[in-house]
């Protein structure tokens, strides 16, 4: 939106705020738009103007965002920062009293979009300069938003078409991807609790339930409960746009080793599709039971493992791809007495030298313990006695 | 970006943080205060000993931060070190009343580092600072796991080592994990091996771990061996984990150890439940002689008198005989535990030395 003058530029947000048009309102106070490098808009003192034309708060409110955009324009984001937390304090004395109405729900999207991602500028140049404590300006803006999430939350009287609940699931994603960023998921718990005590948890758009959905299937992931992570995170890829590549390889990235170790390994022409070869070795390990190869593809991708969080998921692969062999050494072998030797030389064959029999002894006996194979190990004969039927249970069931 | 001498600028803020002026360990006006109204502790009593600024919570009309109430870090350092030095083995007083006072004196030294904001101004003095105090509490619960009859919470204990390790982390995280002093480094690779230690039953810090801290970091000894470890607890790789346990005790990484001989009954126990499970059997038995390399055990009388404990049948020729009705939990430590033999043959001496770690009060 392009306007000749800064007065020009509030006669349109006097307009629209008149009109209670929320998505112009948003637009016109959102950083995304060309308004923002307008020189004529930029004023180091637009208070007086915006008195005259526009009624408080509101005239407060646009004020923080010309001052945002003069920062922005000098690529001050410490100073753009706070003037959008300003914006938002602002916005949460307008957006709190309006009773039985949430026409400006469009405008908190905008605001709180915009926060997040000037806390994120910051935290950049914190990394870079080495100045201050990482992770606080996001913190801090997840207090910001967490003010506009209380008024939503408790928005339980008006009429289910004018409530202020639908803005909960947007601030819960703004709020997942923060608490994400800086390492705080406990903080999840709550806002999980939320909305699925929500009554229009179902009504929620589709793109902020997959948002939503692929949040909670990760967080579920880490807590280790990998039934309900295959839940989330497939609701979220089955749901997905075809054409969200991105979002598609986000959700995959976490999907995958969650169903590997359910039992479920995936075609290698997904993986292909979706530019994630790291996984390609790990399916062919935990396939094969090659547990050599496992090893050097966790080394080999272990940055990337590590920054993903899927490192530790990965990890526990390797129980199964121990399963995979010693059940194809059991077949090997025809017999249900198999010496602990032939396990000890066929992980040696792999080139794995520095695992002696006392190491394997341990391993199949974890193994039993967790019940992937059925049987017991005699120590005075060396042997492992598997089960007739059944000895090496699929790790799907 | 640190100015070159450790100290990094604190950005964003309009003030100077405080720095302390008191040279003594225990401020002037506490100290005529206690005299006057006779509060001395015990062990501040008595020839050679000295008294010791009490911790306080910050409350109404408390002045808390006035520089002549708070001592600076080379202060706060030689407090630690006389801690450790003259009452953590007084002759006169039971472990509990030293543990109690030493913990009370920490914290109020640990007060005054945070007041001053140490963290910032002093980050290499800092840490030297907080390892001194996990050192302490990683030696409590150690003393605490031998003698089950001290009186010391091990939850408020074990908190403490957490607190102080977070903000150990945080503080290398704002030094980058840059050292210019290799005993620093030294310093630091111990305290992160025992927070991957730490982190075991928690699969997000251990991740939060290996993200921030770098690689050729991790990949440094003794952190490459903990990492290891705990992979090995996590897979119940226990053959490997105490294999790896071994090279702990071989490298004298004394936190580390206190912190495993802490935890190691837990494991013993998860081990004897997995060989119920796994070598359940009512002919076949399992070699006393060979499970000492799975418990840790240092030789085969230990093995017996542990799995007997555990309820488990004991046949004549000193084999173990495992069955899936399982076993009961050992609630007194186990004579002959190698990493706990370790820790006994340090001498007093030692062990304050260890507590102390490398001299840096004149960096």
């Amino acid at each position: 939106m392009s306007f000749p003058t800064l007065n020009a530029y509030l006669l349109e947000v006097s307009s629209s705020l008149d009109n209670a048009d929320a998505f112009i309102l948003a637009k016109l106070l959102s950083f995304k738009d060309s308004h923002v490098s307008n020189p004529k808009l930029h004023k180091e003192s637009p208070e007086l103007l915006c008195q005259r034309i526009l009624d408080t708060p509101y005239d407060e409110l646009v004020a923080a965002h010309l001052k945002g955009c003069v920062a922005v324009a000098n690529c001050n984001y410490r100073e753009a920062y706070a003037c959008q937390v300003l914006s938002v304090q602002i916005f949460v004395r307008i957006f709190q009293p309006q009773k039985d109405d949430n026409w400006s729900l469009p405008l908190m999207y905008t605001l709180i979009l915009d926060l997040r991602n000037f806390a994120n500028e910051v935290e950049q140049e914190i990394l870079q300069h080495n100045k201050g404590k990482k992770g606080d300006t996001l913190e801090k803006a997840a207090d910001t938003i967490m003010s506009c999430f209380r008024v939503c939350a408790s928005d339980g009287r008006a009429a289910i078409d004018v409530s202020k609940k639908w803005g909960m699931l947007f601030l819960v994603n703004q709020l997942f991807k923060i608490y994400f960023r800086i390492g705080k998921l406990h903080l999840c718990k709550p806002l999980i609790r939320a909305i699925e005590s929500s009554n229009i948890k179902d009504e929620f758009s589709l793109a902020q339930k997959i948002t939503y959905k692929y949040y909670v299937g990760r967080k579920a992931m880490f807590d280790s409960n990998f039934t309900q992570a295959e839940e989330f995170l497939t609701y979220a890829y089955t749901n997905c746009h075809a054409d969200a590549r991105s979002n598609l390889k986000r959700i995959l990235i976490y999907l995958i080793p969650v169903k590997m170790l359910l039992g479920r390994l995936p075609p290698i022409d997904l993986l292909h599709s979706h530019n994630l070869s790291q996984y390609r070795d790990i399916v062919m390990a935990v396939r094969t039971g090659n547990v050599h190869l496992l090893n050097c593809t966790l080394l080999e991708h272990e940055s990337f493992f590590i920054q993903t969080g899927v490192y530790l998921i990965l990890e526990k692969l390797r129980a199964t791809t121990f399963r995979t062999l010693f059940k194809r050494v059991s077949n090997i072998l025809g017999t249900h007495q198999i010496p602990l030797q032939a396990f000890t030389e066929a992980l040696h064959g792999q080139g794995i030298t520095d695992i002696d029999m006392d190491e394997t002894e341990c391993i199949v006996a974890g193994l039993i313990y967790a019940g992937n194979i059925r049987g017991y190990i005699s120590h005075q004969h060396k042997k492992l006695v598997v089960s007739k039927v059944n000895a090496f249970p699929a790790v799907a069931s | 970006m640190s100015t070159g001498d450790g100290h990094f600028p604190l950005s964003n803020r309009d003030y100077q943080p405080i720095i302390g002026k008191c040279k003594l360990m225990c401020p002037i006006k506490e100290y005529n205060f206690r005299k006057k109204h006779n509060l001395f502790h015990s062990l501040e009593k008595g020839e050679g000993c000295h008294c010791v600024k009490e911790f306080h919570r910050s409350a109404a009309g408390e002045t808390v931060c006035h520089p002549d109430n708070l001592r600076p870090i080379q202060v706060l350092l030689e407090t630690a070190n006389y801690l450790f030095d003259e009452i953590l083995f007084h002759p006169n007083s039971s472990f509990v009343a030293i543990y109690d006072f030493i913990f009370d004196r920490l914290r109020s030294v640990r007060q005054d580092a945070v007041i001053q904001e140490l963290q910032y101004t002093r980050p290499q003095l800092y840490i030297i600072l907080l390892e001194k105090c996990i050192n302490f509490y990683c030696y409590a619960a150690y003393r605490k796991t031998v003698d089950l009859d001290l009186a010391i919470d091990m939850y408020i204990n074990s908190n403490h080592i957490k607190n102080c390790l977070e903000t150990l982390m945080d503080t290398y995280c704002l030094m980058s994990f840059k050292f210019d002093n290799p005993i620093l480094l030294k310093s630091c690779l111990k305290m992160l091996s025992l927070y991957v230690l730490q982190s075991y039953v928690s699969p997000e810090t251990l991740i939060e771990i290996l993200i921030k801290v770098p690689k050729h970091i991790r990949d440094m000894q003794p952190v490459k061996t903990c990492v290891l470890m705990c992979v090995a607890l996590r897979h119940k790789n226990y053959v490997k984990l105490m294999k790896l346990a071994t090279l702990l005790c071989h490298n004298w990484i004394f936190a580390s150890l206190c912190f495993l001989t802490t935890n190691l009954g837990e494991i013993r126990s998860d081990i004897i439940k997995m060989l119920c499970a796994s070598h359940s059997s009512k002919v076949g038995s399992f070699s006393a002689l060979d499970l000492r390399r799975w418990l840790l055990l240092q030789s085969e009388k230990d093995i017996i008198s542990y799995c007997k404990n555990s309820g488990l049948k004991i046949l004549p020729n000193n084999g173990i005989q495992f069955n899936k009705s399982g076993s009961k939990e050992v609630t007194k430590y186990p004579s002959g535990c190698y990493v706990l033999y370790t820790l006994q043959t340090l001498s007093k001496d030692k062990i304050v030395q260890h507590l102390k770690g490398p001299d840096m009060i004149n960096y």
